[in-house]
Order: C-alpha cells, then sequence, then structure tokens
C-alpha cells in the first residue's frame, strides 16, 4: 500500500513517539492529519517553551519543530534539547538522542547551516507535503535504526557533544581524533600482545601502559565496551595473572574491529 | 479580482484527499480566524512602528496561508517579511496595504469553496 495515496487512515498506529511543535494552529492540525494518514500518533505542542516541558515528560522518537516560534523559537528548543542530552550523557538515567526534523516556511539557503547548527537532524519546507514528510520520517527511522546498531559499541551522545568543537575554517576536531585513534589503537594492542608472549616483569609494565592509554583513547570517542574491556586487562595484569589476560585482548581486538567500522561510518557522514 | 495566480485550487483538493470535505472546510476556517489575527497583528505593529514583530506576524501568515491554497497571500506576507526584516518600513507598510487587499480576495474564493465542499451530492 502506498501510505501518501487516497487510502482511508491508517488502522494500527506505528510504535513512533512524535511531538509537533508548530504554533499555527492550521499547519499544526494539518501536520498532524497527515501523520495520522501515514499511521503515526503524534502529540502536539504550540511554541518552544512547551516543546521542552514535553520533552522533559516523554522519550520522544522525532520532533518536528517549527522554527520561529513566540518565545523560545524551534532553534533555541532544539539547542537547548541537545543540552540537556549531552548533560545526561553517561549519567545513569541518560536518555536517548531525539531525531529533530526543523519545519519551515524560510527557504533561505543559510537557514538549513542555521538549523544543523542548532542540532536539527532533518529539514522540511512549509506547507507540508504529505509525500515530503513521508521521506523525512524514512529517513529519521532510518538514521535511528542505524543509530541503535552504533549505540552498543559507540555512545552517540560522546559524538554529538564532539561534533559540536568543530570551528568553521578549521579541522575538524573529531576526525582528528578518530584518526589518531584508528592510528594508535592497532599499535597498543600488538604491544599488549607481544608483552604478553614474553611473560616477564618488562612485559607486565607495558601490557599495563598499553592498556591504560587504549582506555583513555577508547572512552574519549564513546568505545565503552573497549574502554571496559581494557580496563579489565589492566586490572588482571596488575594481579600478574597474564594467562588470563590472553583472551581478553582477543575480545578487545574483537571489540576493536567493531570499533572501527562505526567510526569510519562516522567519519563519512 | 480573482488573478491567476492568487488562488490554488489544488490545495483544497489536497486537504480533501487528506481528511475529507469537512476537514478541508475546519482548515479555511482556521485560516480565516487565525490569518485574520496575525493581519490585525501586523497592522498594529505596522502603526506602532515595530518592525520586529511585523515581520513576526507575517511570518506564519507565509506558511498558513499555503496550506489552503492562498498564493498571494503567502507571497506577499513573505514580502513584508523580508522588507520587515531589513528594515524598510515604508515599503513593508505599502506591501501589508496589498497584503489586506489579497486576504479579503482570498477570503471572498475560499468561502466559495467552503460552499462547494458542504454542498450535499445531488
Amino acid at each position: 500500500m502506498n501510505p501518501t495515496s487516497d487510502n482511508p487512515q491508517t488502522s494500527t498506529t506505528k510504535p513512533v513517539r512524535i511531538l509537533v511543535a508548530e504554533d499555527s494552529p492550521l499547519n499544526q492540525q494539518v501536520t498532524l492529519k497527515q501523520l495520522e494518514k501515514l499511521g503515526y500518533a503524534a502529540d502536539a505542542v504550540l511554541d518552544g517553551s512547551q516543546a521542552l516541558e514535553a520533552h522533559a515528560r516523554t522519550p520522544y522518537d522525532i520532533i518536528l519543530m517549527d522554527c520561529q516560534m513566540p518565545g523560545i523559537s524551534g532553534y533555541e528548543a532544539t539547542w537547548q534539547i541537545r543540552n540537556r542530552e549531552q548533560e545526561k550523557a553517561g549519567a545513569a538515567e541518560a536518555g536517548k538522542r531525539v531525531y529533530i526534523i526543523a519545519m519551515t516556511a524560510n527557504t533561505q539557503a543559510d537557514n538549513r547551516e542555521k538549523c544543523t547548527s542548532a542540532g536539527m537532524d532533518g529539514f522540511i519546507n512549509k506547507p507540508v507535503l504529505l509525500a515530503e514528510l513521508e521521506v523525512a520520517l524514512v529517513h529519521a527511522l532510518a538514521d535511528q535504526t542505524a543509530t541503535k546498531e552504533m549505540e552498543g559499541v559507540i555512545d552517540p551522545l560522546i559524538i554529538a557533544s564532539l561534533h559540536q568543537l568543530r570551528t568553521p575554517g578549521k579541522p575538524d576536531p573529531l576526525i582528528e581524533l578518530i584518526d589518531l585513534f584508528l592510528r594508535e589503537a592497532p599499535t597498543q594492542l600488538d604491544t599488549m600482545n607481544d608483552a604478553v608472549a614474553k611473560n616477564d616483569l618488562s612485559s607486565l609494565s607495558r601490557t599495563i601502559s598499553a592498556a591504560t592509554a587504549l582506555k583513555g583513547s577508547a572512552g574519549n570517542l564513546g568505545a565503552r565496551n573497549l574502554a571496559a574491556l581494557c580496563d579489565e586487562i589492566e586490572q588482571t595484569a596488575k594481579t600478574w595473572m597474564l594467562a588470563d589476560v590472553q583472551p581478553l585482548i582477543e575480545r578487545a581486538r574483537e571489540e576493536f574491529g567493531r570499533v572501527r567500522v562505526a567510526l569510519e561510518k562516522i567519519k563519512g557522514q | 479580482m480573482d488573478s491567476p495566480n492568487s488562488f490554488d485550487p489544488a490545495a483544497i483538493e489536497r486537504l480533501c484527499r487528506l481528511g475529507g470535505n469537512k476537514f478541508a472546510v475546519e482548515m479555511i476556517e482556521l485560516f480565516f480566524g487565525y490569518g485574520g489575527k496575525k493581519l490585525a497583528a501586523a497592522r498594529e505593529s505596522q502603526q506602532s512602528g515595530s518592525l520586529a514583530a511585523l515581520a513576526e506576524a507575517a511570518h506564519p501568515l507565509k506558511s498558513s496561508a499555503g496550506n489552503v491554497g492562498a498564493v498571494r497571500v503567502q507571497t506577499l506576507a513573505a514580502q513584508v517579511e523580508q522588507s520587515a526584516m531589513e528594515q524598510k518600513a515604508a515599503l513593508a507598510g505599502s506591501q501589508l496595504a496589498e497584503l489586506e487587499i489579497a486576504f479579503a480576495e482570498v477570503k471572498s474564493i475560499l468561502e466559495t469553496e467552503k460552499a462547494r465542499l458542504v454542498k450535499p451530492p445531488s
């Protein structure tokens, strides 16, 4: 079935939590009806302040955010949501990153850059057409699936916070950090492997040093599993149980393979 | 009155396909109420010399108008917003006057559309 066709409303609602933040009641009603037609239920608010309250209450998957609303604009609300997400990164109650689609009647070329800088992920022109909304939602959901797959390997909130360190006209610090990590990590893993094979006191020290260094750089990039494995290697080596370290190094190598794939994807985005 | 570019009937057809005739009529009525309110706010802002408030009032008219096919209102609202943002008070004022006329014109067209949509099939 083509959901953009004239078929009656989809009978089952898709399990996606959507918030529409739009100050024009006409635009809001049209967007809600379009979502209903595409099989989504959604909550709606009339300004940026209400959007922030709703986001604090409900872990939405997607927010359709009008850029220019009275009071707190869509740009400002998005910026505050991203700050909240970063503050929670690593905390016990760490939430997920909501996908924010800008809805704007502002067609100026620099507006897209403004949306991206504020932390918005997608962009749709107003008045919103059903087919365009459907495409934007498909992109949002595909992106979230990819993010979920990657989340077990790399913490996306750490990557998002590193993204924000970018300065126009200067090299991207995230890319530099990834490149450095991908260059050094294999050497550190080899160092651990060779040292454990020699099984003497100086080898122990080299293993601990390499594991500590890799733990730090993996942690900086949000590779939590790899950092945890390096910590285990470090702690086990400190007890002189070098025989127990070898299988941990193998697991760290396998995890590094997954981290490398994820980081290469991030570099390509 | 009904210049070729002032109204796009395809927008009303889209609303009918989306939610039926009743929904399309409700959206037209919302446009009358919300659009009228924003237009009044724009005039008040222009008279008090607040160009920022004028731009803020014209902006939502732009996208709301697009949903009911009020093409000329959409275009003029965009022009008023732009002129107000560029601090061109006189130009924004004359464009606002045109916008008020265009709103009245499209209201009349949309009243006819409403009548057509609520008419029982013969």
